[in-house]
């Protein structure tokens, strides 16, 4: 199983992907890597599930924040390749933004990627679901979305530190991600909207629509967990 | 065509990159891109589009990143250039993975002992290897080294602005590449020392000695270039 959860930030990308990790470990029986180091500066670690030597600190943190649109541009195309898979893989993962954030937010807020300049997103996100298309056949990308108006309450009710998107640019942004995922060549797509849903509900919807996107291996898990085999 | 060209600074790898490089598009047909960006701050690479350099400014950005975040850049870069398998790729990499295993540790403070990213980089190496020798069993190996005296000469001639060697690491650097090539896992080998060759000797050196390791498509196309300029088609 390899799933891209994307969105416009206060969706709930996070939270869908800490739940997918502990659905995956109680019901595959499989500890998938959760990415979720794509808005920048937090582009280290994978918390809560791995060592804190690799989280950058707050020092750190800051030399991602000042660094020049050509340095910034590197980081995260560099982090992209690297996560991608260049060849035949089973190994699970959720990656919450992912190469289409990038696409987003790059150009936008980050001041790199867009067309014609160097690291064009629009070039390296093609590449990037060539390759998955190549080495990960059922990979699955997830869209988020939910009202401006209730994006707008979460930011103001648990503002991010720092947060990516202004809230003048909630409803351009959340077009922009449906743009982007009209536009991926994913081929097992699905939209989940959190508006009014609980967490609970979501995953209740995700787990619905994953199904025809579990690998073998999820399966077996899948048939061993629910046989009690090996407890 | 695979080559990882690997060697201290000022031994020779970025010119005889650029020279096989140019050989290479005059025999084979085609365009070999030369990879030639693992020595800090000169870490930039360019798939497609403007191929800028970093300017002063960014440069200084990327000497001031924490040891964390160089880290970080290199072992993405490095796994970025494995190719995607299966996938027709000619490739020249000038530094590559040995820059990073020697380097990085020495002057960048990762890659040591106790680096929780992927261990120390003396085993990341073997990691790295093993990767290409999976994708791109065809993959040759070239190793250069020179005397430390031809070393520091040619650094005293060619300062360079943004050099990473220190004159007094140039016996244990030399010594560090020649460990790592002889651990590397490549059985496509090939060792080449530069003290007192022209740049246009030693290219003429890997040249002969490449020869049992060009692939049968390397030969086709050769084949086939010289055929079509031969007919003038080219």
């Amino acid at each position: 199983m390899r799933i891209a959860v994307i969105g416009c930030e206060y969706t709930g990308t996070t939270t869908l992907g800490n739940a997918i990790y502990d659905w995956s470990v109680d019901t595959l029986g499989r500890k998938l890597m959760l990415h979720d180091h794509w808005k920048m500066p937090h582009i280290s670690g994978h918390p809560p599930h791995e060592t804190n030597l690799t989280l950058l600190t707050e020092e750190e943190k800051g030399q991602v924040q000042q660094a020049s649109p050509g340095v910034a541009e590197l980081l995260m195309r560099y982090a992209l390749y690297y996560h991608t898979p260049s060849s035949l893989t089973e190994d699970p993962a959720v990656v919450l933004g992912y190469h289409i954030e990038d696409l987003v937010y790059g150009p936008l807020y980050y001041g790199y990627g867009g067309d014609g300049e160097p690291g064009d997103r629009r070039v390296v996100a093609a590449h990037i679901e060539k390759r998955l298309a190549a080495n990960v056949p059922q990979s699955a990308l997830v869209l988020l979305e939910a009202s401006p108006e209730v994006i707008r309450e979460r930011m103001r009710a648990n503002p991010h530190t720092p947060g990516v998107v202004p809230e003048k640019d909630i409803e351009m942004v959340s077009r922009r991600f449906r743009e982007e995922f009209d536009r991926s060549l994913i081929p097992g797509k699905f939209i989940l909207d959190t508006t009014s849903a609980t967490v609970e509900e979501t995953m209740a919807k995700f787990i619905e629509q994953i199904q025809p996107y579990l690998t073998p291996q999820d399966r077996m898990g899948l048939l061993a967990r629910s046989a009690n085999i090996g407890v | 065509m695979r080559l990882i060209i690997c060697g201290i600074e000022y031994s020779g790898t970025t010119t005889l990159a650029t020279g096989i490089s140019a050989w290479a598009g005059s025999t084979i047909g085609g365009e070999f891109p030369v990879h030639d960006h693992w020595k800090f701050p000169d870490i930039e690479c360019y798939r497609s589009g403007p191929s800028p350099s970093l300017s002063d400014t960014d440069r200084q950005t990327m000497l001031g990143l924490s040891s964390k975040l160089k880290e970080m850049l290199q072992r993405q870069s490095l796994v970025m250039h494995f190719g995607d398998a299966g996938e027709f790729t000619d490739q020249i990499l000038a530094g590559f993975h040995l820059d990073d295993t020697v380097y990085g540790p020495l002057y960048f403070d990762y890659g040591g002992l106790d680096e929780p990213q992927g261990g120390p980089r003396a085993r990341y190496a073997r990691y790295v290897e093993e990767q290409f020798l999976k994708r791109a069993p065809e993959t040759v190996f070239v190793y250069l080294k020179a005397s430390a005296k031809v070393i520091k000469k040619r650094m005293h001639d060619e300062q360079r602005h943004y050099g990473v060697l220190k004159p007094d690491d140039i016996d244990a650097v030399l010594e560090a590449f020649e460990t790592q090539a002889e651990a590397s896992l490549f059985a496509k080998k090939i060792e080449l020392d530069t003290s007192d060759s022209t740049p246009a000797e030693t290219l003429d050196q890997l040249i002969a000695q490449l020869q049992p390791f060009f692939t049968d498509t390397d030969r086709m196309r050769m084949l086939a270039h010289k055929a079509l300029a031969v007919g003038g088609n080219q």
